[in-house]
């Protein structure tokens, strides 16, 4: 029984059970008309658990930017080029038409018609062509998939799911709620799990370990008993690695018991209870514990900058490029 | 770290008749609904060869491994990686640094 998670249950209704849909920006939604974010997925709140200021800057004054990491494109298109070959499938298509449909659709993603060409990074790695060849093969590999749709208590089949739920917890007397997108709940080998695919250059990271603990699961564990009434056992991890010459798959099912998840969620009001005083008070201060992990972060530059010549190198203009930063 | 991944000319190699280098230079008009068919196929072509490359001495995965071959004429010698489901109580091999996932 999870008694905390539970307790956030409305009472059962498909039409309350639908989730508020969420618009397909970045972060521009999540800000109430104060500017203080009160909807909360998983990426903002990761990175505001990881440095406050990186927050600052990548959050709150990038606000609707879509982010040109190349890997972060990758793994999005992925992402919607799945969920374009499932929609298809559900409305019937054969194999070879969803998958020619999603195809069709990463091919225009990544071409700048105007400038007649690829519009997707060179990286040696996460390219166009190694896009197309990845999302050929994850579809091929996984063609045949054991794992099974389960279906919601609204009778949707659960795929590409949006979710909003009340956090318990106020910022600026304003609730917060959590939101995202579970991109399956399924059923395999007698267990439910949700779904989940990842991407990176190596197999050896897409591991249970490296996802135990791990916010984003947590979260989408959570929100699967509390916005659609289904208590997983965990979350199945579909790994994808890309290679220089080939792309890679792993499959591997990480546990989130019951007490683990209510563990999260305790934490994760402590976590929003400090966003909400970070933005009363407006501070947001460096952790620079964190500024050399997973490669450095990409705002050491800025920080390392005088905090009243930041604007430029944040790429800022007009009024938020007087003052420190 | 370790080359997952192999680089043998036959891997390497594009899979003929179409040119996949060619291929992802073109533009969604250019390529047509032929083109994109043709690219797929390519594709699974060149995604059998790596597996042969890779698969040597490699058992043929259990389907409720969650693998499985839609691509034709498959060859059935998914790797060790694709076959296998790793139950997260025994933790997977341990990495030592760390990158982006996303």
């Amino acid at each position: 029984m999870i008694n905390l998670l539970r307790s956030l249950l409305p009472p059962y209704d498909p039409s309350t059970l639908l989730p508020r849909v969420p618009k397909q920006s970045f972060y521009g939604d999540q800000f109430s008309a104060s500017g203080v974010q009160t909807r909360v997925n998983a990426s903002t709140f990761q990175i505001f658990k990881a440095c406050p200021r990186k927050y600052l800057y990548e959050v709150l004054l990038a606000q609707g930017k879509p982010s040109d990491d190349p890997n972060l494109r990758f793994g999005s298109l992925i992402h919607q080029a799945k969920a374009i070959y499932e929609t298809n499938k559900a409305r019937g298509a054969g194999h070879d038409l969803a998958l020619q449909g999603a195809f069709r659709f990463l091919l225009t993603e990544t071409w700048d018609t105007a400038l007649g060409k690829s519009n997707f990074s060179d990286d040696p790695l996460k390219n166009r062509a190694s896009l197309l060849r990845t999302f050929v093969w994850y579809v091929d590999q996984y063609a045949s998939d054991a794992a099974e749709t389960v279906v919601l208590p609204s009778g949707r089949p659960a795929v590409e799911i949006q979710f909003e739920f009340d956090a318990g917890i106020k910022i600026a007397g304003e609730p917060v709620t959590f939101v995202g997108t579970i991109d399956r709940i399924v059923r395999f080998q007698g267990q439910v799990y949700v779904a989940d695919t990842k991407t990176s250059s190596s197999t050896r990271y897409l591991t249970a370990r490296n996802y135990t603990p791990d916010g984003q699961f947590s979260l989408y564990c959570a929100a699967a008993l509390v916005a659609f009434g289904v208590e997983t056992d965990g979350i199945i991890l579909d790994g994808i690695a890309v290679g220089p010459t080939g792309t890679e798959f792993r499959r591997e099912i990480v546990p989130r018991p019951p007490g683990v998840l209510e563990e999260w969620l305790r934490d994760a009001r402590v976590h929003l209870r400090r966003l909400g005083e970070a933005f009363e008070r407006n501070e947001w201060p460096q952790n620079d514990a964190v500024c050399g992990l997973y490669g450095g972060c990409r705002f050491r530059e800025v920080c390392g900058t005088e905090p009243s010549q930041r604007a430029g190198p944040l790429g800022l203009g007009g009024a938020a490029a007087k003052g420190e930063l | 770290m370790t080359n997952e991944f192999p680089t043998s000319p036959e891997v390497l190699a594009e899979a003929s008749p179409v040119s996949l280098a060619a291929l992802a230079l073109m533009s969604p008009e250019e390529m047509g609904p032929t083109g994109e068919m043709a690219y797929i196929r390519a594709l699974q072509e060149l995604r059998e060869r790596y597996e042969r490359a890779l698969g040597a001495g490699r058992a043929k995965p259990a389907k409720g491994a969650g693998s499985g071959s839609g691509s034709g004429s498959g060859s059935g010698a998914r790797s060790a990686a694709a076959a296998k489901v790793v139950l997260g109580g025994a933790f997977g091999e341990a990495s030592t640094d760390e990158e982006g996932l996303f």
